[in-house]
């Protein structure tokens, strides 16, 4: 083993002499936005776009995803919390300190966690290493998320 | 590192062939304003950022560009895959066909291909990233402009889905340059 956590090579507190969060003072910057300034899940998701302030359409062109089978059902909700959690990443790569994004965030992955197992067991692996399957390597199994209808 | 998960960012499924629009659609996989160029660009320049910030928005960004990638790949293979030879040389694809068949290639929607010299990596994060602010708005209108030549739902609803990432990457890119100024980089 090349180091241990008591060991750790990389110790935690090196990263913080890079900058200090203290300096940033930003008139414009809000830490501590409030979820009431967020879509819904799925609203976000159909919009692409979590944050309400920064929403804007193009014409009047707004789009709802329609769903019939059981499999897009739990497709589309494991998309639509990869997606919320996609974007609430990204805002927080900015702003690392909001505590009522990291909650959510924190909330929204233990949500996808769920979906995404059940969805595996049900239709097969996302990632590689979901594959549990002894008989056959289902990795290969169609569809493909291009194909036609598949959707995954 | 990367790991391939196997879904589509946003779901589709387009409902009918339309050869016209996977030629124009093409623009936005191998053009100058397209999501290969938009991942290649945040991915590269990610090695010169400043700070954790935006070493994580570029990284992050950038995975996010190569989904689209895919996306718009996808949309590309629905349209043109159940083709006939007639419907190729009525839509004057048969330089596309010669070259590639029924392949997605990285070209422009004139059959360009994609070129690195479509994206800059000055080693200057403000420079780079008043780059990544005009690129996100050039992707931003090229999907305007696409939706204006459409009226197939099944096709304008991931257009909207990606125009609307353009907006909001270009807000978070807007944030990073702003904090990088502050801090005097």
């Amino acid at each position: 083993m090349y180091f241990t956590e008591d060991n750790n090579y990389f110790e935690f507190n090196d990263y913080n002499n890079e900058y200090n969060d203290i300096d940033f003072k930003i008139n414009n910057f809000n830490f501590n936005r409030n979820d009431n300034n967020l879509y819904k899940v799925e609203e976000g998701f159909n919009r692409g776009n979590m944050f309400k302030d920064t929403y804007s359409k193009y014409k009047n062109h707004v789009y709802k995803l329609k769903v019939n089978t059981d499999k897009d059902k739990l497709l589309y909700s494991l998309q639509a919390y990869t997606f919320a959690l996609k974007d609430l990443n990204l805002y927080l790569d900015i702003y690392p300190n909001d505590k009522n994004i990291l909650s959510l965030y924190n909330e929204y992955s233990k949500t996808l966690e769920s979906l995404k197992n059940k969805y595996i067991k049900m239709y097969g692996p996302l990632c590689t290493s979901d594959v549990k399957n002894l008989d056959k390597w289902t990795w290969i199994s169609n569809p493909w998320p291009w194909d036609k209808g598949g959707n995954k | 590192m990367f790991r391939y998960e196997k879904t589509l960012e946003y779901p589709i499924n387009i409902k009918t062939k339309d050869l016209k629009m996977a030629q124009l659609l093409v623009e936005q996989f191998g053009g100058p304003s397209g999501e290969l160029g938009a991942s290649l660009r945040y991915l590269t320049q990610r090695f010169t950022m400043p700070d954790e910030r935006g070493k994580a928005l570029l990284t992050d960004i950038g995975c996010e560009e190569l989904g689209h990638v895919e996306m718009i790949c996808t949309m590309v293979n629905q349209l043109i895959k159940d083709a006939t030879i007639d419907e190729l040389k009525k839509y004057d694809l048969e330089s596309w066909y010669t070259g590639h068949k029924k392949g997605v290639y990285p070209m422009n929607s004139d059959g360009v291909p994609f070129t690195a010299a479509y994206i800059a990596c000055t080693g200057d994060p403000i420079v780079d990233l008043q780059e990544d602010l005009a690129a996100e708005e050039k992707a931003r209108a090229t999907y305007e402009n696409l939706m204006d030549l459409t009226n197939d739902e099944s096709l304008l609803a991931p257009l909207s889905f990606l125009r609307q990432r353009e907006v909001i990457h270009y807000k978070r890119f807007e944030e990073l340059l702003k904090f990088y100024k502050e801090k005097g980089y």
